[in-house]
């Protein structure tokens, strides 16, 4: 008997008989807490055991080591799909350099280096790849959510690192947990809007309307660029060079001037960015990523407009604005094969 | 973009699945169309279908029993326990239930976001004793003697069903799901709540394997003393799995106690409000004295009427059966069934069905299916044990007045009809109700 039956025989007697199905970019988190509410299970740590394997309460960054989308007799997907398609590190694999990257995604394959790399999945903690605290939500995203599936989820594009706003409704994010620690399934505070998510009333209108405006006028030209289907489209880099053109003033300046300019917005931000993320934007790895660019750019359309960066772009949307459309950031093709050569 | 899929996971590998969902679209009816919980039953029989179905004659082979030894052909005896042959309701009996398996599924299509919302609120729901449900669960009673069949009856009309079905893709549409159709369980004895929630427990642990594993709901339930929380976590399990109808046997045992008797009845009425389960009650004429009890206690308020016209009604709302004893050998159900059980005999020679035989048969038996059944076996255990050949009436006598001695006087009193009239006297009770109440 091969090992892949012998290992699926195994996990079938383990496994839950059943899973809600995930939606699109729905955080891993709440498809976990969907996953306790139906199962019936008054205790989240027996629920953790079996639906893991681990004896924890909350799914941290070790108990995500052997994390297997599965049921008795349905096989979703694997670690690796999990960790591209329902966690942050797609979003954080473009600031990690490579060795860190591959040693995560190899571990999330073999079950034999968990132990090995633990430290690798300390370095992806909670807040980077699971981002359980403070999780934000869209109030009108959640009332479509509503509408279209039954239930409401949190996704990942509201929360990126930095991201206040919804992308799709303009809206100011509401921050689901108030406490500041890690958002527990079974915690009806944490969950109650989840599942009973209440419409809008006048004043949340109102509220919405005041944010939507606010977040418009500020960030018109990101939005509009971000809101396209392809960012490596003709109309994003006519979207790009307008703004970048009016409010950088650094479209069509060399090498040197951008590396300046960007050097020094990194620095500007440095405090608002996670302290993982910032390690790795030292300048010496900006100037090398940039010099890169440009060296095999076909001048004179400028570096950050090529069709092979959108990375790129979204990682200096990401640190300009503090924003950035994680929509077209999943869209984007090169995100399913990752792509290491274009990283900061 | 807003596929019921992980975004980009396009490869979901489904491996296999014993009692793989089927879907047959084809033959079913066009409301129940595009709802995976449905379209995986087993298609509507017919009458005849369903009779054939639910009748079992064993395979025996007379010749080579004939060659062993008596003694060791007395054990051949048992197939005996084997046959089943259906009464004339069964038919209605088993389609009224298919109806309302079929009926519970029809507004719990997975596929519905408001099916959807109702799972992820039906714990609320549980706990805060919430009307904002639709309640439209069937509920269905049996009554009859004891040994009448109706626990094999209602087994055998389960059992055409799979207990449980397991989903993994409905059309193209990613479904990894444990529907249970059915599930079986006693009373509670003395009306213990707990003991029934647990006993519930139990038997889903039952149906879908998580006995003495690490998943079973029941060794959950026993740490917790809290019934409002067991309460609230059966009727998510009964939501999430999809449960179709739940069997109660032996209902009159929650007469025993008088004081969890009207809570037990209201838990299991609101377990099915708010999961949307079928019910299906099966028990003695002590149903009746039940009902009627809480009817003769509380006629004073207005109140107590409507809660006990409430818990009577629910308990009908899908039919209601009663198995009926043969009261004449001229019985056609009765005589079928002499006839049937007299070609198992393992003597050689046989007893032969006539008149005498049935009316004999009737009277010893006071024509329960149980008691013949029972009789049929001993008076040929007897006669082997005796080293005859023939089987007689008088071993029949003998088998009864040997074997059945605890039971005689009870016969006796059935054989005088005196216990076979007490049906639901609620036109009655009402009428009397009426006239106390005062609806101003």
């Amino acid at each position: 008997m091969s090992a892949v039956i012998e290992d699926s025989l195994t996990w079938r007697d383990e496994a839950l008989a059943f899973a809600p199905i995930p939606i699109p970019d729905e955080h891993i988190y709440s498809f976990m807490a969907r996953w306790f509410r139906l199962s019936g299970y008054q205790s989240r740590k027996d629920f953790m055991r079996l639906s893991v394997g681990l004896d924890c309460r909350l799914l941290s960054s070790s108990a995500f080591g052997r994390f297997d989308l599965k049921t008795q007799h349905v096989y979703l997907a694997n670690r690796k799909e999990v960790l591209d398609n329902a966690t942050l590190f797609p979003y954080h694999r473009t600031y990690l350099p490579v060795e860190p990257c591959n040693r995560i995604e190899l571990a999330s394959y073999e079950a034999e280096s968990q132990i090995a790399s633990r430290r690798w999945w300390r370095l992806m903690d909670r807040s980077l790849v699971l981002s359980t605290e403070n999780l934000r939500y869209c109030p009108k995203c959640a009332r479509f959510q509503a509408e279209k599936y039954g239930f409401t989820a949190w996704l990942r594009v509201h929360n990126l690192p930095m991201v206040e706003a919804c992308v799709l409704h303009r809206m100011k994010l509401r921050s689901l947990n108030s406490r500041n620690s890690p958002v527990a399934f079974d915690n009806p505070t944490d969950c109650a809007e989840r599942f009973f998510h209440p419409p809008l009333n006048p004043i949340d209108d109102e509220v919405a309307d005041r944010a939507e405006q606010a977040f418009a006028e500020r960030s018109v030209d990101v939005l509009r660029a971000g809101s396209l289907r392809d960012i490596s489209g003709d109309c994003v880099n006519k979207y790009w060079q307008k703004f970048l053109k009016k409010e950088c003033k650094y479209a069509f300046f060399g090498v040197n001037e951008i590396t300046k300019f960007v050097i020094r917005t990194f620095r500007a931000n440095a405090k608002k960015l996670p302290p993982t993320v910032a390690r790795y934007l030292e300048p010496s790895y900006v100037r090398i990523e940039i010099e890169k660019i440009f060296s095999d750019s076909r001048l004179p359309m400028s570096p950050l407009f090529k069709p092979m960066s959108p990375l790129f772009n979204i990682a200096l949307a990401t640190v300009f604005f503090g924003k950035v459309n994680m929509y077209d950031f999943l869209a984007c093709d090169d995100l399913l094969k990752p792509d290491h050569s274009i990283r900061i | 973009m807003h596929g019921i899929c992980f975004s980009a996971v396009t490869t979901l590998e489904i491996l296999l699945a014993q009692f793989d969902a089927f879907y047959s679209s084809e033959v079913t009816p066009t409301l129940h169309r595009g709802n995976p919980l449905i379209e995986a039953l087993p298609p509507i029989n017919t009458d005849i279908e369903i009779l054939r179905k639910l009748t079992n004659l064993p395979d025996t082979d007379r010749n080579v029993s004939m060659q062993m030894p008596p003694h060791v052909r007395s054990f051949e005896i048992d197939f005996v326990r084997q046959i089943y042959v259906p009464p004339p309701m069964a038919a209605e009996y088993a389609r009224n239930i298919d109806y309302m398996i079929r009926q519970s599924y029809v507004d719990r299509n997975p596929f519905d976001s408001k099916h959807q919302k109702h799972l992820y609120g039906v714990q609320d729901c549980a706990k805060n004793q919430n009307a904002h449900h639709e309640t439209n669960a069937l509920m269905m009673t049996l009554k009859g003697l004891s040994g009448m069949g109706k626990s094999r009856l209602t087994k055998a009309v389960l059992e055409m069903y799979p207990q449980v079905i397991y989903h993994t893709q409905y059309r193209d549409k990613c479904y990894p799901a444990a529907q249970i159709v059915w599930l079986s369980v006693e009373a509670p004895i003395a009306g213990s709540i707990k003991g029934f929630l647990l006993s519930l427990f139990t038997a889903i642990d039952r149906a879908l394997g998580y006995e003495n594993t690490l998943k079973s709901y029941s060794m959950q339930a026993k740490t917790k003393t809290n019934i409002d929380n067991m309460v609230s976590s059966f009727v998510q399990i009964a939501a999430t799995h999809s449960l179709g109808i739940l069997h109660i046997d032996d209902i009159q045992r929650i007469k025993e106690t008088s004081t969890d008797r009207e809570y037990v009845i209201q838990t299991i009425i609101r377990l099915a409000n708010v999961s949307k389960f079928a019910v299906l009650f099966s028990g003695t004429d002590d149903i009746t004295k039940v009902i009627q009890k809480m009817l003769s206690e509380k006629t004073a308020s207005k109140k107590s009427f409507h809660q006990q016209f409430e818990i009577t009604r629910r308990m009908v709302t899908g039919g209601y059966f009663k198995l009926e004893r043969a009261k004449d050998f001229k019985d056609k159900f009765f005589s079928k069934l002499v006839s049937t059980i007299l070609k198992y005999q393992w003597l050689e020679n046989p007893l032969i069905p006539t008149e005498i035989t049935t009316k004999f048969l009737h009277e010893i038996s006071a024509g329960l299916p149980s008691v013949l059944l029972l009789l049929h076996r001993l008076a040929q255990r007897e006669a082997l044990l005796n080293a005859e050949t023939s089987l007689h009436h008088r071993h029949y006598t003998m088998a009864y007045k040997k074997h059945l001695r605890p039971l005689v006087p009870l016969l006796k009193v059935l054989r005088e009809g005196k216990f076979d009239d007490t049906d639901f006297d609620i036109d009655g009770k009402f009428v009397a109700l009426f006239s106390k109440v005062n609806f101003a």
